[in-house]
């Protein structure tokens, strides 16, 4: 909502700057986002010209050079070539002199094919005071020829977010209230402030009106309006509407304008003559919709409009979409003399639903779907029926119109001045209490407080406070220190991801946050055959798949990052979410508590750019790392693996027999897929079945402790050999180094650093190599020794799998 | 030869081709320049018009079903070839092979900027007392929304606009959704704990917006504390305290009034600019002060909702946006990069 400083000073006397104001309402009412000056410094040399002359520009169809009278700034006339469309002889028009600095440019003594031209005429966008480029900007006739722009337009704007259940603050006698409490100022006589409209239920002699649904609209108020005369607002109405971003249209139109500006309900205009009169009255109903009805908007879109919407209709036909917008069948055209101003409170729940249902919101829409009280509705027919005198020259020769129920008189509230004192830790005398929530238009008697008719907002002792408060000033609260001890369960899993993190990333990983949500060509490109949970109604056509694993995500951003690197490895450690129908995999701190849907706290790795034949044993290399880092251990078994898997390479990975999770080479059909040009291995594991074992996780995070106990080693020197065998190729090497480490206590470390096949080993054998370390723990090895070592391995490798020494 | 007894020569090659060189071959003889459908065209100049134009649909359907199937075998050999690499790349997990290239060189790991922040914040907490819980990503309406006060039609849906989940066993209900808020926990632990209450909720929010300040996915943290005579000052000085650790010593907080439905008193909670130090900068748009969490007492409707006794107790709520923080810190100017996971971004912390 954009407030006028200028309007607002009109409704109260206000000090403070618009600087000083806008800060002290963003701290105690009306969050205020922006201000801006409306109407520039350069208006100082924009004045008002009359146009006398207009004639045909010679070279140029589309040109007219016109003669403007500027007054006594200029001795004569001004020449002006111009290719507006909506120029007259005898406009008041805004005129550019030469040498203003306007935002697009400095106007200067200019000849335009080959005609001299002396300023320019404006359109409201080239003069900052509105967004219309359609032509220039036609001027209230009364006002005098040379009067500067800068005289008529000179303001601020505060632009202000109220709360979303403070529909009565979109208006300026709201925000005057607000201001009036902060300041403790009064009101200026001219204008009164918000008070109750004392009216009677009823129809007029020649309007009823008929309301089908009381739920969608508890009051509806109308009164006719006689013998208007059609013409432009004054001035300052239409400088008011521009500084609010409204634009300024014809006086009727901008009366019920000016009064939502001002008043804040909404309001509409009915020619009267358009709306068919049965049995001597001209009829309105408010009702529903019923199937296949259509209206023709003020914007000149047929809409046909689904059933059950709130409309207001003649005997017959819809001729407005309630609260949204007037229909064609109803405007007010260039024949208009009688209208029905319409000032009613429609509820939000049904102006939200034409909202989306017709997609249309509007300034009055807006307004209604935040919720507005009647009262606010009374006064607004009130206000506008008297601007429509003052400034359509009408007449409201008959009584008003009310139908549906008038405002109750709100509750009482009982509140305890001590009680609101300690709660909001501050110290305001009762006195000082009662004043700020009079000018709020509250009652108080003793300690009774009833809330003024428009604020909805109010219902319990608590709203009081918050009004006190406020006022009071937020930053007189007190800092008191909170004594509060609770028995803390933080569940095992939130150390458990800290710290894992942690440790990933000492040990050379990068993390990355990857998004919940994947793209359904992710999926297809990754070879996801998993079920999951669908979005349905995502912010495209693809981005609508609720991730069942972090596998996708880390290739795609392992496809994005490989553009650009060689070589890299990624973590993630985050949830997923099964679309299955078991309660089990409970990420919370609180297992009693069933989840709406079945999420899991998952670990996955990726790395980039190692060797083909040694990137799944790097992986495996760093859950070992990780697993030992909790005092866990994780095995291995080979298994083909999902679609996306490399079927040769990967496996499961489990944990005291349970399978938590897998490590894979991902399949080369799935890097084509994904543009990569090299291998790709991960893994994922699902950390909660990790969360109950982890031994080191038994206290908190930062209370983790070790309970290793010191081995002594040998100080002697070490002896290496490496030995290369041919072996049948079905053995495995760990079974191999299992046997040579038991022959006997002095061979310390035996690793395999080689293995391939060849024809040349003979057919099904394979060769192996390993590097050996030798060491006693009460002398230095001599080589002879090693040698017998090496020798009695051989032996031994020998005898049991038929192992040969490779020559 | 007409298109049948084309097609029919077609399928029947077709059946015996297993590489991709023959399919090749087979491509050019019936679609090429010189191929058989081809051909068939050409002759067509010495029919009537309406055979010209019912045998052209007819070639062209032809044309479409050949090219569809030699591309269906094209990607059946290539999956034929890959079932190979299941034998012929095979690598036992249990071989243990000595790797050769690993770790030859120390790299610095990187921890996300945002995970340092949630940590840092849980650690203030704990330091503090609170438990540390989480809730769901995928929550219900009842929690997200009507039992922190935001019924159906309520202003305030405005600002949350939401993602709603298909649940698989009421595809028609529209109750499971991405929770717009760390809120949605307040409920769900209050029903299951009575006070004292003293919890920091860290977790995924999600929003239907997009752009260099909103992401459609992101992190908040939310404070909850509920027991016998908390008052305003409490909150004040709770937060008082924590931003102080979370952003030094200097930073001062100020309260300003603020709405949300599930408090009363609601606040929105400044914090001194951490870019000029208070003195006014384009970042606090010249106040100081740049606005950081939102805040307030607790609703008694949201005690009571959850089976906790407004007479009794109160208590109150605190909660923000944990990018903000992050954007804020390390001066980064557009959300998106946090998501981007661009190692270029991420080495930088």
């Amino acid at each position: 909502m954009k407030y006028s400083y200028k309007w607002l000073k009109k409704l109260v006397d206000i000090d403070a700057t618009p600087e000083k104001l806008a800060e002290d309402l963003s701290c105690k009412s009306v969050e205020i986002e922006n201000i801006e000056k409306f109407g520039g410094d350069f208006l100082e040399t924009v004045v008002v010209g009359e146009i006398k002359e207009i004639n045909q520009h010679p070279n140029a169809d589309k040109l007219k050079v016109t003669i403007v009278d500027v007054g006594a700034i200029h001795e004569s006339p001004l020449q002006i070539v111009c290719g507006a469309p909506n120029i007259a002889v005898g406009q008041k028009v805004p005129v550019a002199l030469v040498g203003t600095k306007l935002p697009m440019g400095e106007i200067k003594e200019a000849k335009i094919r080959d005609v001299e031209s002396f300023g320019m005429l404006c359109a409201e966008d080239e003069l900052l005071l509105g967004s219309d480029h359609t032509g220039i900007l036609i001027l209230d006739p009364t006002i005098a020829v040379g009067t500067k722009l800068s005289e008529i337009y000179n303001d601020f704007v505060l632009d202000g977010k109220p709360g979303a259940n403070r529909g009565d603050l979109l208006n300026h006698v709201g925000l005057v209230m607000e201001i009036m409490a902060i300041y403790g100022t009064k009101l200026t006589p001219a204008v009164g402030a918000r008070r109750a409209v004392p009216l009677q239920v009823g129809d007029s002699d020649s309007v009823q009106v008929e309301i089908e649904n009381l739920e969608a609209c508890p009051l509806y108020t109308a009164r006719l309006i006689k013998g208007v005369k059609i013409g432009p607002s004054p001035v300052w109405m239409q400088q008011a509407l521009l500084a609010c971003g409204m634009r300024p249209i014809n006086n009727i139109v901008d009366v019920t304008n000016y009064v939502m500006l001002e008043y804040g309900n909404p309001l509409h205009a009915f020619d009267a003559k358009k709306i068919p009169e049965v049995e001597g009255k001209h009829q309105i109903i408010v009702r529903l919709t019923k199937k296949g009805e259509i209206i023709r908007t003020l914007d000149g879109k047929d809409h046909e409009i689904p059933e059950g919407l709130l409309v207001i209709a003649d005997y017959k036909n819809p001729v407005a979409v309630a609260g949204v917008m007037g229909g064609e069948n109803s405007e007010i055209d260039d024949t208009t003399t009688d209208i029905i101003l319409e000032s009613a409170t429609f509820s939000r729940k049904y102006i939200r639903k034409s909202q989306i249902e017709l997609g249309i919101t509007t300034e009055a829409s807006s307004r209604f779907a935040k919720g507005l009280s009647r009262e606010l509705a009374l006064m607004g027919l009130e206000r506008a029926t008297q601007l429509f005198e003052e400034v359509c020259s009408g007449q409201a020769v008959e009584v008003p119109i009310v139908a549906g129920e008038l405002p109750v008189k709100k509750k009482t509230i009982e509140v305890d001045f001590e009680k609101i004192n300690n709660f909001l830790s501050i110290d305001i005398g009762k006195d000082e209490a009662t004043k700020i929530l009079e000018n709020l238009g509250f009652l108080v008697e003793d300690n009774k407080v009833t809330a003024p008719g428009w604020r909805e907002d109010i219902s319990i002792w608590q709203d009081i406070a918050e009004e006190i408060g406020r006022i009071y000033g937020l930053d007189k609260v007190r800092e008191e220190e909170l004594k509060l001890e609770i028995q803390s369960n933080t569940d095992k899993s939130i150390y458990l991801v800290e710290s894992t993190k942690k440790f990933l990333a000492g040990l050379g990983l990068t993390e990355v946050f990857t998004m919940s949500i994947l793209s359904s060509e992710l999926i297809n490109k990754t070879n996801m055959t998993n079920r999951y949970f669908e979005i349905t109604n995502p912010l495209n056509e693809y981005d609508y798949i609720m991730r069942s694993g972090l596998w996708n995500g880390l290739l795609f951003h392992a496809s994005e990052n490989a553009k650009k690197f060689d070589h890299f490895s990624l973590f993630d450690l985050s949830n997923i979410y099964l679309a299955q129908d078991n309660s089990g995999g409970l990420t919370s701190g609180i297992p009693e508590v069933r989840p709406p849907a079945n999420e899991e706290k998952h670990l996955g790795i990726l790395i980039y750019g190692e060797k083909p034949e040694e990137g799944l044993f790097v992986l495996k290399n760093y859950l070992d790392k990780f697993a030992q880092n909790f005092g866990l251990a994780f095995t291995y078994e080979n298994n083909p693996g999902a679609e996306f898997c490399h079927p040769g390479r990967s496996a499961q990975v489990f944990f005291n027999k349970e399978k938590i999770g897998r490590v894979c080479e991902i399949h080369p059909i799935v890097l084509e897929n994904l543009d990569l040009k090299n291998r790709i291995w991960i893994a994922e594991i699902n950390l909660q079945k990790l969360v109950d074992s982890a031994q080191n996780l038994d206290q908190k995070f930062s209370e983790i402790e070790s309970n290793v106990i010191f081995q002594e080693f040998s100080r002697f020197e070490v002896s290496k050999r490496d030995m290369a065998i041919v072996v049948d190729e079905n053995l495995s090497s760990e079974e191999i180094i299992k046997t040579i480490k038991a022959i006997d206590a002095k061979i310390m470390e035996a690793t395999l650093f080689d293995e391939f096949k060849s024809e040349k080993l003979g057919a099904n054998k394979k060769s192996l190599a390993f590097h050996l370390v030798f060491q006693a723990n009460d002398h230095t090895l001599t080589d002879q020794e090693v040698d017998e070592l090496f020798n009695q391995i051989l032996e031994n490798l020998n005898n049991k799998f038929n192992a040969e020494l490779r020559k | 030869m007409n298109l049948s007894d084309i097609k029919q020569q077609f399928t029947d090659k077709l059946l015996g081709i297993e590489d991709e060189q023959s399919l090749n071959n087979l491509e050019i003889e019936f679609l090429g320049r010189k191929g058989k459908l081809t051909e068939v065209l050409r002759s067509l100049s010495s029919l009537s018009l309406v055979e010209k134009k019912r045998m052209g649909t007819e070639s062209n359907e032809l044309k479409e079903f050949m090219e569809g199937e030699i591309k269906n075998q094209k990607s059946k050999i290539k999956i034929k070839e890959y079932e190979k690499i299941a034998e012929t790349e095979k690598i036992d997990i249990n071989s243990n092979l000595q790797l050769t290239t690993y770790n030859l060189q120390p790299v610095s790991g990187h921890l996300h900027p945002l995970s340092n922040f949630i940590f840092k914040i849980e650690r203030i907490f704990e330091e503090l007392g609170y438990e540390v819980v989480e809730g769901y990503d995928i929550e219900t309406d009842y929690y997200n929304f009507e039992a922190v006060r935001i019924p159906e039609d309520h202003p305030s849906r405005d600002e949350h606009d939401t993602f709603y989940i298909k649940d698989l066993n009421n595809p028609d209900k529209k109750d499971l959704l991405l929770r717009t808020q760390t809120t949605a926990m307040q409920v769900r632990y209050m029903e299951k704990h009575q006070p004292p209450i003293k919890i920091i909720v860290p977790g995924k929010a999600f929003r239907r917006d997009d752009d260099a300040t909103h992401s459609p996915m992101f992190h908040q943290f939310e404070g909850l504390v509920v027991g016998e005579g908390i008052t305003l000052g409490n909150l004040k000085n709770t937060l008082s305290v924590a931003m102080k650790k979370l952003l030094g010593e200097d930073a001062k907080i100020r309260f300003r009034t603020g709405y949300f439905p599930f408090v009363e008193p609601g606040l929105e909670v400044d914090v001194t600019c951490t870019i000029c130090g208070g003195k006014g900068c384009n970042v606090c748009k010249n106040t100081g002060w740049v606005e950081l969490l939102g805040a307030g007492m607790v609703h008694p409707e949201v005690l009571k909702i959850s089976g906790i006794d407004p007479e009794k107790y109160s208590g109150f709520a605190f909660g923000t946006g944990i990018e903000r923080l992050a954007m804020m810190k390390h001066k980064i100017p557009n959300i998106k990069m946090l998501y981007e996971n661009d190692i270029r971004f991420l080495e930088q912390f």
